[in-house]
């Protein structure tokens, strides 16, 4: 937070509350909590009739960056706040310890935790690193009998901790495991049977392992609170049956996110007994393979689909056999968002379907829609905000379907852009400095041109120009991920443009030391970053000496960092714990002459030192 | 699941057939690229998409002329497409782009009884003597020694090639036979879970892959002192 922002808020509150005299008459926050020692009756009189007034005062902000300024006032402040704070969000699972969290806040119903950083997705991290809920479960359980939501990301998750969570909270209702993974769905099972007040149940992008257990017959008979079930990322059957039943007793469903294994029949028998969904993930769209040819009637789909008439959002598509999408048509106009991005779907087949999505925001998809895909896209797509463009095949030498092309395209259709995630074979400066100049509201801008160190196709030149327009162009860029063939300068214009950039991701780019050096000492608003294979070295990273106590985290992978620096930092900086690891779990292959190599720097600030569970690969300097 | 027909791999020997141009991208830029500089993780890739790789140690004083020649192979996490966004090309139907790798159609997608394709796979780290790139083999995709055997001969063969001779391109590249009879000049082991270091091929298929940790391949002639240095567990050669 900005000290201007906070005296700003202090001033306001205390306007407000008609305080005389003022609590603090400092305009710097102060850690040291000293009130002002001007002729202020003491506080003491006042505070029992202040903290009531500001509980119920506090009630209503909810923002969790006005939260922490209001707690940084004073010390009456910060206890209220604390007291008042439901919902509690942690970036980082090492930042802080349980207990500490339990000491703090005393009433929390919501917990948001975050654990491995985004590049442990690409297997950059070798298992077993960390982020085990298990130490959060065990204090929450006993701090937080009223808990009602969790919601975890990228954390190691095991039945135990589940089975943990169900007998510990008797309210709770919702959880949410986004990338998560170390449970299977015996665990899901037990949420399901013991969590009776369960309104969410969202598995995303996690790995369940498959138990063979029917956890889907778990849940309680009778009438359900669910509102959302989500399991399209469950690799394992489901017993139907058992689901339809659920979906007949849960009348207060709106969001159902079927796997792969539900078939277009059952999707069809679902949609029938719940019209009222507002989302579906429709499992695989295809004909089960009883069913392919046989002389029984076909469903209609597409009635079914018209039925739905409050259906805004539309995924799944896992196995999708094209013949079937016109089936979707009733309700395109509604829809607000679509993620095709499972789904292999050509050009022909794509135009006419999306030519009558005019109200779509929030577009995912795979590279086969082509070129020609996203210009039917930009046609029709005028509330567009988040576009996401995978590979169909990721690989380096893949055909590249998309491009430049499309990529301008969208930039003159969808004006109202906001947050893009493109993937492509080539590009041009020409066309990435167009979207900068289309589109203003841009806040995330994510380029991954798979070609390693792949300049401009039509120039041969870098593409720093076009990130560079980007950062010049689009002022309320928040995060940043650049790919292709970058030069140090793109890191100068990004370190002296990008004054609102808080994520920024790079891999094969940048000359030297230099290209951190700009980062660094640029980017003012910079928490989190996360390198791969650049050439940055110490200098680079001793450059940012200065910020890595504000910064969430730095992840650095197969740069030239050596253990010297690293070790310097973790001295000078002891509020910032720096691990050193390397990509593998096992130290077979030690080559004497690079043990001072590092492989891998992940560093954050943290109010509790290093861990305690680190593995045995990783080193805490 | 035999996945040479990706075109990901490309070995030395059809590196000259490469576009001239597209080369010049990859090895000699306008600007001053890292890629010429620096020395590169070489991570060669098999088995699936989206499995874990090998990813060996930076050696900045042993950069061959192998390295140089032989085109980027994959690297690990690149590009950054999380491992269920990696099987598209299974199942999908066929109303899409022309799909380049498409896997033996028996086992499609609509099967409710079907593999995940993501997840499962036993990989184990194989090295090879004189070979610096380390590769991982999917032990669950494979039923016999002979299979194994036939993979890590697919692995190797042209790493092997490309070690021995540095100068010149379309060497013969000789198979790699005899890796469990004692008769061909590589042989191949495994280290268990104790750390026992045993010739392949004795013990029942599915006894080897519940135990086995990782694999080499040694020279023949170094079997013995190999053996003298494990637990003894296994002394004899077959014959």
């Amino acid at each position: 937070m900005a000290e201007e922002d906070l005296s700003e808020m202090a001033k306001d509150v205390e306007l407000h509350l008609k305080l005389d005299p003022p609590l603090s008459a400092n305009n710097k926050p102060s850690r040291s909590f000293k009130t002002s020692s001007s002729s202020s009756p003491p506080p003491c009189d006042t505070s029992h009739v202040l903290e009531n007034v500001l509980e119920n005062v506090l009630k209503f902000l909810e923002s969790r960056r006005d939260r922490n300024a209001v707690s940084l006032v004073c010390r009456s402040w910060y206890r209220v706040e604390a007291q008042t704070r439901s919902e509690v969000f942690i970036g980082n699972c090492y930042s802080l310890s349980p207990a500490r969290l339990a000491r703090r806040f005393t009433r929390v119903r919501s917990l948001f935790l975050k654990g491995k950083p985004r590049f442990a997705d690409f297997n950059l991290m070798p298992p077993d690193w960390g982020a085990r809920f298990a130490p959060w479960v065990a204090v929450t359980a006993k701090a937080y009998p009223w808990l009602e939501k969790v919601t975890l990301k990228r954390m190691f998750v095991t039945d135990d901790d589940l089975a943990l969570l169900a007998a510990s909270f008797p309210g709770f209702k919702e959880l949410v495991l986004l990338c998560c993974e170390g449970f299977g769905t015996s665990g899901v099972a037990v949420v399901a049977n013991k969590c009776r007040q369960l309104k969410v149940l969202d598995l995303i992008e996690s790995e369940v392992t498959d138990d063979e257990v029917d956890w889907i017959s778990c849940f309680p008979e009778g009438e359900t609170h669910l509102e959302s079930l989500s399991f399209d990322c469950v690799e394992s059957p489901i017993n139907f049956k058992a689901l339809e039943r659920l979906v007949v007793r849960s009348p207060f469903l709106k969001k159902l996110r079927t796997n792969r294994f539900v078939s277009l029949e059952e999707l069809h028998r679902l949609m029938v007994r719940a019209p009222q969904l507002t989302s579906l993930g429709t499992g695989s769209f295809s004909s089960s393979t009883e069913n392919a040819g046989q002389g029984e009637q076909e469903p209609d789909y597409a009635s079914a689909f018209r039925a739905c008439r409050s259906l805004v959002c539309l995924s799944g598509f896992r196995e999708l056999a094209a013949e079937y999408l016109p089936a979707i048509s009733p309700v395109c106009a509604n829809l607000t968002s679509i993620n095709f991005s499972y789904a292999n779907i050509s050009p022909d087949v794509f135009r006419p379907i999306i030519r009558n999505c005019h109200n779509v925001r929030v577009f995912w998809a795979l590279d086969s829609i082509c070129d020609e895909g996203l210009q039917a896209v930009a046609a029709t797509c005028k509330e567009l905000r988040e576009l996401r463009i995978f590979p169909f095949d990721p690989s380096e030498d893949s055909e590249g379907p998309v491009s430049g092309l499309g990529l301008q395209a969208i930039s003159e259709g969808c004006r109202k852009l906001e947050s893009i995630l493109y993937f492509c074979q080539r590009m041009t400066n020409v066309a990435v400095t167009a979207m900068s100049e289309n589109c203003p509201q841009l806040t995330v801008f994510r380029l991954c041109i798979m070609g390693r160190h792949r300049p401009d196709h039509v120039t041969g030149k870098p593409m720093d120009d076009g990130f560079g327009a980007i950062v010049k162009n689009c002022k309320k860029l928040t995060r940043l991920a650049v790919s292709g063939l970058l030069t140090d300068k793109a890191f100068s214009l990004i370190g002296e443009y990008g004054k609102l950039i808080r994520t920024l991701s790079v891999a094969f780019a940048g000359d030297s030391d230099m290209g951190l050096r700009y980062i660094l000492e640029g980017c003012p608003k910079l928490e989190k970053l996360e390198i791969r294979d650049s050439p940055f070295g110490d200098a680079g990273l001793r450059s940012g000496m200065h910020r890595y106590n504000d910064m969430r985290f730095v992840w650095m992978s197969s740069c030239r960092l050596s253990r010297g620096s690293c070790s310097d930092i973790a001295r000078a900086l002891p509020s910032v714990v720096v691990e050193v690891f390397g990509s593998d779990d096992d130290d077979v292959d030690v080559d004497e002459d690079n043990a001072d190599y590092v492989e891998i720097l992940y560093m954050y600030r943290s109010l509790d030192g290093p861990r305690k569970d680190a593995p045995k690969f990783v080193t805490i300097l | 699941m035999d996945d040479y027909s990706r075109n990901g791999e490309i070995s030395p020997k059809l590196l000259h057939l490469i576009p001239q141009g597209r080369r010049r991208n990859w090895f000699h830029n306008d600007q001053a690229s890292v890629y010429n500089k620096e020395e590169k993780n070489l991570e060669l890739k098999l088995g699936p998409p989206g499995e874990d790789d090998e990813h060996i140690k930076k050696e900045p004083k042993d950069k061959t002329t192998s390295q140089k020649r032989t085109a980027p192979g994959r690297v690990v996490g690149w590009p950054p497409v999380r491992s269920f966004r990696k099987n598209l090309a299974n199942g999908s139907s066929s109303n899409g782009v022309d799909v380049k790798n498409q896997r033996c159609g028996d086992d499609n997608g609509r099967a409710k009884t079907m593999e995940p394709k993501r997840q499962g796979g036993l990989f184990v780290k194989i090295n090879m003597y004189g070979v610096p790139i380390g590769r991982k083999v999917d032990l669950s995709s494979h039923n016999s020694y002979e299979q194994l055997s036939f993979t890590v001969d697919k692995l190797f063969r042209g790493l092997l090639a490309a070690q021995r001779e540095s100068s010149s391109f379309g060497e013969e590249e000789k198979p790699i036979t005899g890796l469990l009879d004692g008769n061909g000049e590589y042989t191949l082991t495994y280290e268990d879970n104790e750390g026992d270091k045993i010739l392949v091929g004795d013990v029942p298929w599915h006894m080897f892959v519940s135990s086995v940790k990782r694999l080499r391949v040694i020279k023949t002639t170094e079997i013995s002192s190999a053996l003298i240095y494990g637990n003894g567990k296994q002394e004899k050669m077959r014959s």
